[in-house]
């Protein structure tokens, strides 16, 4: 049944490329340290229009902005102060191994799904 | 360098080579997102035949020329390479592929002695490829006799008794783990995949980083936690150099004791020097593993 086969999807990019991009936080965003000194992030949610149109009709929404809270372990915390807005990936990953001591393509491996949860929830853009 | 050691076969590469595809017989190997090297072998009984096998290779790749080649027209330094394996017992027969712009060369090898057949091909970027390509070849290795063999991977390196044969595998971003399998009858047959049946499991881990896993808490309780929750913890002792071991029967009783299904199982749990790793050994199932074993294996398997 080729017309109901799922496609595997095609890198738009290659790995080289995509470890050469510079991450950058979303102004939106505030973080907090914790007490027990790992990082909290607080981003606003971006809503679906037909989402929102639904909840406000029946009153669960005033139009303002959704915030959520997002708290990061250490490895991640460290990850997200990493991002300055000049560092690449590839530069994450090397930081990662400097501060941890793993392996250069286990790092790279762990900051990228880091970098696409938090890319997919708009907390941050790549450049 | 790098030494390559997975399920009974070896190659040593230059270090920029790393594995991006792995399987138990076979894995891909590529350099700055190129692909270099690929290598599949298998065990077969009685005559290997190389004209079938470039027969097979051309029917399954039907865009891809492949063509056999005369050693004396291979280059200097394929040729020598060549020699070296032909010096271990093995028989070599070289071949070279064409696909559009891309082209390589690779050899069909056997032993006669194991029934090890494998095939080995390179993706040659230039005329200048192929004396590395020469020299991994020359490095192959075949480790299906011996007391022990030795496997090596992503950093990690051990060494198994050879009665053991390779069950699954895993490395994923902080947890790598190898596992093999000893059947209780002592040899694995072609029929019952490893794993199934009473036998022996043995496995390595891997868990990193250590500082951070290790924030909280102490090794034993980590242990406990992480690797094996029912195991008694009045099992595990905590041994000087910061390690953990265990050793006992885990699953006992009047009608497992008489089927011969009482469960055994040994473990040790060691942080290392370097790496900010814990490395983890178990050997569990129905055999007692001798303890001298044990701890042979547990002092090969180390991060390189």
């Amino acid at each position: 049944m080729p017309l109901f086969k799922k496609r595997q999807p095609q890198p738009v990019i290659t790995r080289a490329e995509a470890l050469q991009m510079i991450p950058v936080r979303n102004s939106a965003v505030e973080e907090t340290n914790l007490n027990n000194g790992l990082m909290e992030i607080a981003y606003p949610l971006s809503v679906k229009p037909w989402f929102g149109k639904i909840a406000e009709s029946v009153g669960l929404w005033d139009k303002r902005p959704m915030i959520k809270r997002l708290e990061l372990d250490e490895m991640g915390s460290f990850v997200w102060s990493s991002i300055d807005g000049k560092s690449t990936v590839k530069q994450l990953a090397e930081a990662f191994v400097k501060e941890y001591d793993v392996q250069l393509r286990e790092a790279e491996l762990s900051v990228t799904a880091f970098i696409k949860t938090i890319g997919q929830r708009g907390i941050i853009g790549l450049k | 360098m790098t030494e390559f050691r997975w399920n009974r076969v070896g190659l040593t590469t230059p270090t920029t080579w790393e594995p991006s595809a792995l399987e138990r017989d076979g894995f891909l190997l590529e350099c700055e997102g190129q692909p270099v090297c690929e290598l599949k072998w298998r065990t077969i009984q009685g005559r290997f035949s190389f004209e079938k096998h470039i027969k097979k290779l051309s029917k399954g790749h039907k865009n891809v020329a492949i063509h056999a080649v005369d050693i004396q027209d291979a280059p200097e330094p394929w040729r020598n390479s060549v020699s070296t394996i032909e010096q271990s017992g093995m028989e070599v027969h070289s071949f070279i592929w064409s696909l559009h712009n891309l082209k390589g060369m690779g050899a069909a090898l056997h032993n006669p002695a194991t029934g090890l057949a494998v095939l080995i091909q390179f993706f040659l970027a230039s005329d200048s490829s192929t004396p590395t390509a020469s020299t991994v070849l020359a490095s192959f290795k075949d480790f299906s006799t011996g007391k022990s063999t030795p496997w090596a991977m992503f950093g990690l390196e051990g060494r198994v008794p050879t009665s053991f044969v390779l069950n699954t595998f895993s490395f994923k971003p902080g947890h790598y783990s190898v596992l093999y399998w000893l059947p209780k009858s002592g040899k694995q047959s072609d029929r019952t995949p490893p794993g199934k049946g009473p036998g022996v499991a043995l496995s390595f881990e891997r868990f990193a980083p250590a500082s951070v896993l290790l924030k909280e808490t102490n090794l034993i309780e980590w242990s406990h936690s992480n690797l094996d929750p029912t195991l008694p913890k009045q099992l595990l002792t905590d041994t000087p150099a910061n390690e953990v071991a265990w050793q006992g029967v885990t699953k006992s009783s009047m009608l497992r004791n008489m089927l011969g299904r009482s469960v055994y199982e040994q473990g040790r749990v060691w942080m290392t020097d370097t790496g900010n790793a814990i490395l983890c050994v178990r050997a569990y199932g129905h055999l007692d593993m001798p303890q001298a074993t044990f701890q042979t294996i547990c002092e090969s398997y180390a991060v390189v």
